[in-house]
């Protein structure tokens, strides 16, 4: 005797569950009745998931599906909806965790008023080594990009590289500051205030500024501490899938531009 | 000729719309053996790549597309499909159940896999190039640098997670509600254990994987920066999301190994598994710390100092259950009344090799050593030590094991016995040299490598070729078994314990149907 159901969906599902993700795929690459398709392969997938859903109704009402299982299979898609929501609740928590702990080389956020600068103690220096890097995609270049300064704990310094849009379109960029040793973000608090971003108009070369304070507080085998901002180009992020957007991409980073 | 092509027609929907156990356990299996070949024929190429400095067979972006595709067809394509196959072939026939909880189910999760599979290697022919940014596919790598060809390996991923999800909800399922009466949790074999623990550790994580190539997947066309920095994202949050999966992931690829090897050293040692309550303690142990190791693939990355110490301490723990159970395979061994048939032998290798992978893993769990280590042929030596002599040798033991239970038919001793010998001689000449490259300093995932690098990676290469080959001669016994005269008995090993030797060799097409009542310890 041959185990094949009547009802078995399978196939049905496997078919339009496939359907799905070509038509995912179609409007991605900006096909023109990609959105159209995707919409059309989800009803499909949905109907056929409703229809088996009406299959199980039926066992269940004939009593050829069990209570247990049937609770087990309903608990189980629950939790794995579940785990999908705890993996995207990591991507808040993630970037709450750098700027509580420092995580990440990234800066700990302090309260403003708590946060107290004792005497400048001249007693010892901290070698402070300050980069300013440029990545691939952004069409700038940056001056004065390796700098080294000698801080007594306490202190306050400024940073500040020129930066030039060779472009002649205005430029939105990013500044992300990431530091070494990773725990350093303690240590440090930035005083100028000024946003993320930094906009440029076409042609335009404008000095990148920033300030800070080394905390009296700065643990005596921290001798050197590494600070690097990196320059971004905010301008088609979430649109690099394309086959166009890949190959100039690639033809970018095999000709060096935006590398020096 | 209508009749006969009727016939023919049938035989096929059978397969399509099967919902038997041994039916669907034997698609994953000859599947997964496919997948195999064709992802170590990848590997193949890869090793004539580096069988001598400079560029010999393909440019290295293809090498790149190549190393992409073989570890994601390996570990998805290959052994997961595998491990499932044994499971639903074995599960229901060692927990006297007629079939698992919901046969509709497995039938759909084993045909998404070619559907999937077809998916992540359709670039290679249209949609393209390829991936070819390792199956860890880092952001930016994937996000700004991925190829068009990423978007077919994401919604693939997704399809082989709905496929592994639904495979593990059916296990439990299985598992939880149809034991035969007397089959109690502590009673079950350790297979079972191993794969009971195992569905959970997947359900735990392929969602975590489906969200996390789903906002890669969102970064590329949708506008969202979950990884991007230029939109406010972070690339080190896409490496936390996947070895959060990543890790655990191993073990889900280890443990029902673990499992088939608990069951073959006993049978052939004619002894009760030593300590097997421990090792039922060690598999849960082993799950449970496999949550909160990941950052040791990531001590390169700048974290704290306090997290390096503490990701790197918890590995080093893992070694404890491990141990345990390495030492309980031993002492299950000592003063036995051995005898080495072809499953005994891959199964006593495996314990070896499989704890010189573990050992090259707490090398690599050392942060200041990993440093060094990290990103180099070394860590390649270390996981194909623990995944091919470990796991696939685990899945050929065990298939030599079953193979008689399964088809009724003896294959022959004398093949599988070179088999062995070929195999484990050729599985050290290719990854022993990977682990003495990677000291000295050579990279992975290059396809040229400096003139000092040439000899290791030629002997690794010619044994790769060896050991490839050696794999067509066990395709070739397993078919040519077929053939054999159908005269196996239901016990088959006269060592073996457990409901499925009370059973005839080949088992019914539907077998339990009436519970079978297991009394006392059937498996110790």
């Amino acid at each position: 005797m041959i185990n094949t159901i009547q009802d078995n969906h399978a196939p049905l599902l496997t078919v339009t569950s496939l359907l799905v993700c070509i038509s995912v795929l179609l409007w991605a690459h900006d096909h023109p009745d990609g959105l159209g398709l995707f919409i059309g392969s989800v009803v499909l997938f949905s109907l056929e998931v409703l229809h088996w859903l009406w299959t199980v109704y039926q066992q269940k009402q004939a009593n050829r599906l069990s209570s247990k299982r049937l609770t087990f299979g309903i608990m189980s898609f629950l939790w794995v909806v579940l785990v999908l929501m705890f993996a995207y609740a990591q991507v808040p928590l993630f970037h709450t965790a750098c700027s509580a702990f420092g995580f990440n080389g990234k800066m700990v956020k302090h309260d403003h008023a708590h946060w107290s600068v004792g005497a400048i103690d001249a007693s010892r220096t901290v070698k402070l080594q300050a980069f300013a890097h440029v990545n691939l995609l952004a069409p700038v270049t940056v001056s004065n990009k390796n700098q080294q300064l000698l801080v007594n704990p306490g202190q306050a310094f400024d940073l500040s590289y020129p930066v030039k849009n060779t472009t002649d379109q205005a430029l939105v960029l990013r500044s992300v500051l990431s530091l070494v040793p990773s725990d350093v973000g303690h240590y440090l608090h930035r005083t100028d205030h000024a946003a993320e971003l930094f906009e440029l108009e076409p042609g335009e070369e404008k000095l990148f500024e920033a300030s800070f304070i080394l905390s009296d507080q700065i643990p005596k085998s921290i001798g050197t501490l590494a600070l690097q901002f990196t320059l971004f180009n905010t301008e088609g992020v979430g649109h690099f899938g394309s086959s166009d957007a890949w190959y100039e991409i690639r033809s970018k980073k095999n000709h060096g531009v935006g590398l020096d | 000729m209508d009749a006969v092509q009727k016939t023919r027609s049938a035989r096929l929907m059978r397969w399509v719309m099967t919902t038997n156990h041994k039916d669907i356990g034997t698609l994953y299996l000859w599947f997964s053996f496919s997948m195999f070949l064709l992802a170590g024929g990848m590997a193949l190429l890869m090793r004539i790549e580096l069988s001598m400095p400079g560029e010999q067979i393909m440019q290295p972006l293809f090498y790149n597309q190549l190393v992409t595709a073989h570890g994601l067809v390996m570990i998805f394509g290959a052994i997961m499909p595998a491990l499932t196959g044994f499971a639903n072939w074995q599960i229901p026939l060692m927990i006297g159940a007629s079939d698992l909880a919901f046969p509709r189910l497995n039938n759909w999760s084993f045909w998404l896999l070619p559907f999937a599979i077809t998916l992540l290697l359709s670039s290679f022919v249209v949609g393209g190039p390829p991936p070819d940014f390792g199956w860890t596919f880092y952001a930016p790598l994937s996000t700004t640098y991925g190829p068009p060809g990423t978007d077919a390996m994401i919604l693939a991923i997704h399809l082989l997670g709905i496929s592994s999800i639904i495979g593990s909800i059916n296990i439990i399922a299985t598992i939880l509600n149809l034991r035969a009466p007397g089959m109690t949790l502590m009673n079950m074999p350790i297979f079972v254990w191993g794969w009971f623990v195992t569905s959970f550790l997947i359900l735990a994580i392929m969602p975590i994987l489906a969200a996390t190539v789903t906002m890669v997947l969102t970064d590329r066309h949708f506008g969202t920066s979950f990884f991007s920095a230029a939109g406010g994202g972070d690339p080190v949050l896409f490496q936390h999301l996947f070895w959060f999966f990543g890790h655990p992931e191993v073990y889900v690829l280890a443990m029902p190994a673990f499992g088939i090897i608990s069951e073959i050293i006993p049978t052939f040692s004619r002894k009760a598994l030593f300590g097997a309550n421990c090792m039922v303690y060690a598999i849960i142990a082993i799950a449970l710390l496999s949550f909160i190791v990941w950052v040791h693939h990531m001590f390169t990355t700048g974290v704290l100092l306090v997290t390096q110490l503490f990701f790197m301490y918890t590995t080093m723990i893992i070694a404890v259950p491990t141990g345990i159970k390495v030492f309980n395979w031993v002492a299950t061994m000592h003063r036995g009344s051995i005898s080495f048939e072809p499953a005994m032998l891959f199964a006593i290798a495996f314990v070896l090799m499989f704890t010189f992978g573990g050992l090259s893993g707490i090398m690599l769990s050392v942060v200041p050593a990993d440093y060094q280590y990290h990103d180099s042929y070394f860590v390649v030596g270390h996981f194909h030590y623990v995944i091919v002599t470990g796991v696939y040798y685990a899945l050929v033991s065990g298939v030599y094991y079953w193979y008689p239970k399964w088809t009724g038919r003896m294959y022959s001793m004398k093949l599988a016995n070179w088999h062995f010998w070929v195999t484990t001689i050729a599985a050290n000449f290719t990854f022993m040299p990977m682990l003495f490259v990677g000291l000295a300093g050579m990279p992975r995932r290059i396809p040229d490598f400096p003139l000092e690098f040439a000899e290791f990676n030629l002997i690794a290469s010619f044994g790769s070729l060896v050991f490839g080959l050696a794999q067509l001669l066990f395709g070739f016994l397993l078919i040519q078994g077929l053939w054999r005269p159908k005269n196996v008995s239901g016990q088959v090993w006269d060592g073996a314990k457990g409901l499925e030797w009370t059973i005839s060799s080949p088992p019914p097409y539907h077998s339990f149907m009436d519970p079978p009542k297991v009394v006392g310890k059937t498996y110790q």
